[in-house]
């Protein structure tokens, strides 16, 4: 090859659109990786200068050894717990027709995305309510810990596990239901063929529960992920914080690990949202009776939080007050949803493509876009700190968006999932057709791309909106003195304050929780036309 | 004797199956000839239990299987079915995959009986493996094992020999010619294949939006 035709094919692939993308890739990556890159560097200068004891932290007392056994247990049983419950639920509602089956499937989806306090309020009013008839019955502790946890979790577990049956081959199953029983097809073929998927979800409802505290902590349970951020206030030391966390992120990192490979199938398989039975399941009257059970948690849960919300509830002009009072909180917390959707969606969108590659390069990008989910939050916001107080970067350190950023690392790589399984549905000869008749590659873009990509762009928005909104672990730690979220305000609340100013401010929460959800419900169906997607909506 | 009785299926608005009458009478071997998307697959489907009818019944020896108001279990309905491309479960072996339509029988029978169709089938050096560790002619001879496996009294065949070469596309129809014979069973075949269709050397029937248009009875 001779020098100029190499510069020339080099100049080729320089395209301005390839440089957008590799940028974008390459900062997607950078941003995710932030927290942990901070934190590396405070690790080795504290080594360096002896400014931090590094020894102490890595010990683990006998306090440590039970505090990390009670906190990976206590999720390993939400987790496990949630699922069985969501296979039970999930196996009934397979004998539903098919719109309401989906308008379930949607509900449980909106519902997933209330934040966890708003949980840990109504069912402390329930429990509160109970002691009416059982007087004995405990409102704090590990096993209310548990059983909130477990409720809060309840409509993901549901979701996640009519995604792990929705990604089987139908035709494998109704093979199955020729020659044998439905029960015995459940147990000999759809369970082991979903058991990847239903691992992935396992290790998704594990990382969430064990890497966030606010549920434990406002029911007194002291769990490991609270302790680093303890460990963080009493030392101002992140290199200390963050030694401190390594038994827990060695959990953490084995089981995203673990659940990698089930995640990234389950983002593969061919078409998991048309799958349905065209005749519907028999089961045994012991197994009804167990999906009975699970039906009515479900429901449980659902009247527990609106009524709750309901009762808490004094009056409308209560409700204005609270929201007037936490107008500041509300208009930061919307602006920093905005700010986070605005900067992952791009970055995302780039990520994507990334997670296609097959090889060494793809498996790289899906262990490295799964580090945040195994990170705990204060974790985070400690190093997104430490990051921002590195001499090169102290001096653009922008303190008011660090609750966008650390929203954007923990939650821009749902979008790039979210993206990657949208792009799975497009035919890639659109995007050539695009490129020989569009007039410019901005055209291409604007007319062909963008209107292709909505439903997986508008369903991550409404994902990072809700998850932003809720966001308290890392925001609680990087938010700069004045400045606060509205999640950040009902915590606070949930300690110190009245009842009603937060039952006022949980509702407010709720409805624009459930506003997000049903308004990208709603404008993914609008814009999903030829997408693939549209058709099997119901 | 299988007897379907003005049956239809509609999905959303589209009636794929269009007030079907006809009688599959025993040891009968019927082709079903048609273009894609004419509703045979649906046809089978309903005959298998796996679709419920809008209309009309399938009575098969005498027994209601399907109305709008009654579905026997497709299991309950002595039914072998291989599918395109085959269906065969990945977390099963080959030897796993026949085993389990042998549900009612002891493992010792089982086992013989597993042998002896792997043997049939000439894939018995295969019997440990995973289906993505075989091709796609001996997972269609996998597939056609496990439909004879429990000795079904009805054999229903959704056009399995989809994307195979003509070599073994010739094989395996005899082989599906030779167990069925074997077996006595009544056989129901569909397909889109003129060539394929006149092989089964019964009776041809041509159907086409959902309804039949010409009878070979």
């Amino acid at each position: 090859m001779t020098t100029s035709s190499f510069f020339h094919r080099f100049a080729a692939r320089l395209s301005p659109e390839r440089i957008a993308v590799t940028l974008a890739t390459i900062l997607f990556f950078l941003l995710i990786l932030c927290p942990l890159i901070g934190l590396s560097f405070d690790l080795v200068q504290a080594y360096m200068t002896g400014s931090a004891d590094i020894t102490s932290p890595l010990v683990l007392t006998p306090r440590r050894t039970g505090l990390l056994a009670a906190s990976v247990g206590l999720a390993a049983a939400v987790a496990g717990s949630g699922l069985l419950i969501g296979i039970l639920f999930i196996s009934a509602l397979f004998r539903l027709p098919g719109k309401l089956r989906y308008g379930i499937l949607l509900m449980l989806l909106a519902l997933a995305g209330i934040p966890p306090y708003i949980h840990a309020l109504t069912w402390s009013e329930a429990i509160h309510g109970a002691h009416l008839i059982v007087p004995g019955l405990p409102a704090t502790g590990w096993l209310v810990s548990f059983w909130v946890e477990l409720m809060a979790l309840l409509p993901l577990s549901a979701f996640l596990s009519w995604l792990a049956f929705a990604s089987l081959d139908i035709r494998l199953v109704d093979a199955g239901r020729l020659v044998r029983s439905d029960i015995v097809v459940l147990w000999r073929i759809i369970l082991p063929m979903a058991a990847p998927a239903l691992g992935a979800a396992f290790g998704f409802v594990f990382l969430l529960c064990c890497t966030d505290y606010s549920v434990p902590s406002l029911f007194g349970a002291d769990v490991y992920a609270l302790d680093i951020f303890a460990q963080f206030s009493a030392s101002n030391s992140a290199a200390e914080a963050v030694l401190y966390a390594v038994p827990l992120l060695l959990v953490t990192f084995l089981v995203m690990v673990a659940s990698r490979a089930g995640i990234r199938t389950l983002a593969q398989t061919p078409g998991w949202i048309p799958a349905r039975s065209a005749t519907l399941p028999e089961f045994p009257g012991w197994f009804r009776v167990l999906q009975a059970g699970s039906t009515v948690l479900v429901a449980v849960q659902i009247l527990v939080l609106f009524s709750g919300l309901f009762l808490a509830f004094e009056s409308p002009n209560v409700f204005f007050a609270s929201i007037l009072m936490a107008q500041e909180e509300l208009a930061y917390s919307l602006l920093t949803a905005v700010l986070v959707i605005l900067i992952s969606l791009p970055l995302a969108l780039a990520a994507a493509q990334e997670l296609k590659r097959p090889g060494f390069r793809g498996a790289a990008a899906w262990l490295i876009v799964l580090v945040p989910l195994a990170v705990p939050a204060p974790l985070i916001g400690i190093g997104m700190i430490t990051m921002g107080n590195l001499p090169f970067f102290s001096a653009f350190y922008p303190a008011l968006i660090m609750p966008a950023m650390v929203s954007v690392i923990k939650f821009s790589p749902f979008a790039a999932i979210i993206l990657f399984v949208q792009m799975r549905f497009i035919d890639p000869l659109l995007f050539d057709a695009a490129t020989v008749f569009a007039k410019s590659r901005f055209d291409a873009w604007t007319r062909i791309h963008l209107p292709l990509f909505a439903p997986g762009l508008v369903v991550s928005a409404g994902i990072l909106a809700s998850l932003t909104l809720a966001e308290l672990g890392a925001t609680l730690i990087v938010s700069p003195p004045g400045h606060a979220t509205i999640t950040m305000r009902i915590y606070n609340y949930l300690h110190y304050g009245s009842s009603s100013d937060v039952a006022g401010l949980c509702l407010m929460v709720t409805v624009l929780t459930l506003g997000v959800s049903s308004g990208t419900i709603l404008l993914l169906w609008r814009v999903s036309r030829g997408s693939g997607i549209r058709g099997d909506l119901p | 004797m299988i007897e379907l009785n003005e049956i239809s299926k509609t999905f959303d608005t589209y009636r794929v199956v269009d007030r079907v009458s006809l009688t599959i009478p025993d040891h009968a071997r019927i082709a079903l000839l048609g273009p894609s998307g004419s509703g045979k697959t649906t046809l089978l489907r309903l005959i298998a239990g796996l679709e419920k009818p809008d209309t009309g019944t399938i009575t098969m020896d005498g027994r209601l299987m399907s109305s709008p108001g009654t579905m026997v279990p497709p299991s309950e309905r002595s039914i072998g079915f291989v599918f395109q491309n085959g269906a065969l479960w990945p977390h099963m072996t080959v030897a796993e995959n026949i085993r389990f339509a042998l549900g009612d029988l002891a493992f010792g029978e089982q086992q013989l009986r597993t042998r002896s169709l792997l043997e049939r089938m000439g894939i018995f050096t295969l019997s440990a493996r995973y289906p993505d560790q075989i091709s796609g002619g001996e997972a269609r001879r996998v597939a056609l094992a496990r439909a004879l496996a429990p000795r079904p009294s009805t054999l229903l065949f959704d056009e399995p020999l989809t994307s195979l070469d003509r070599t073994l596309r010739e094989d395996l129809l005899l082989l599906i010619l030779e167990s069925v014979r074997e077996t006595g069973s009544r056989m129901l075949y569909v397909t889109h294949d003129e060539y394929e269709a006149e092989r089964i050397d019964g009776t041809i029937i041509r159907f086409e939006n959902g309804t039949i248009c010409h009878d070979g009875f």
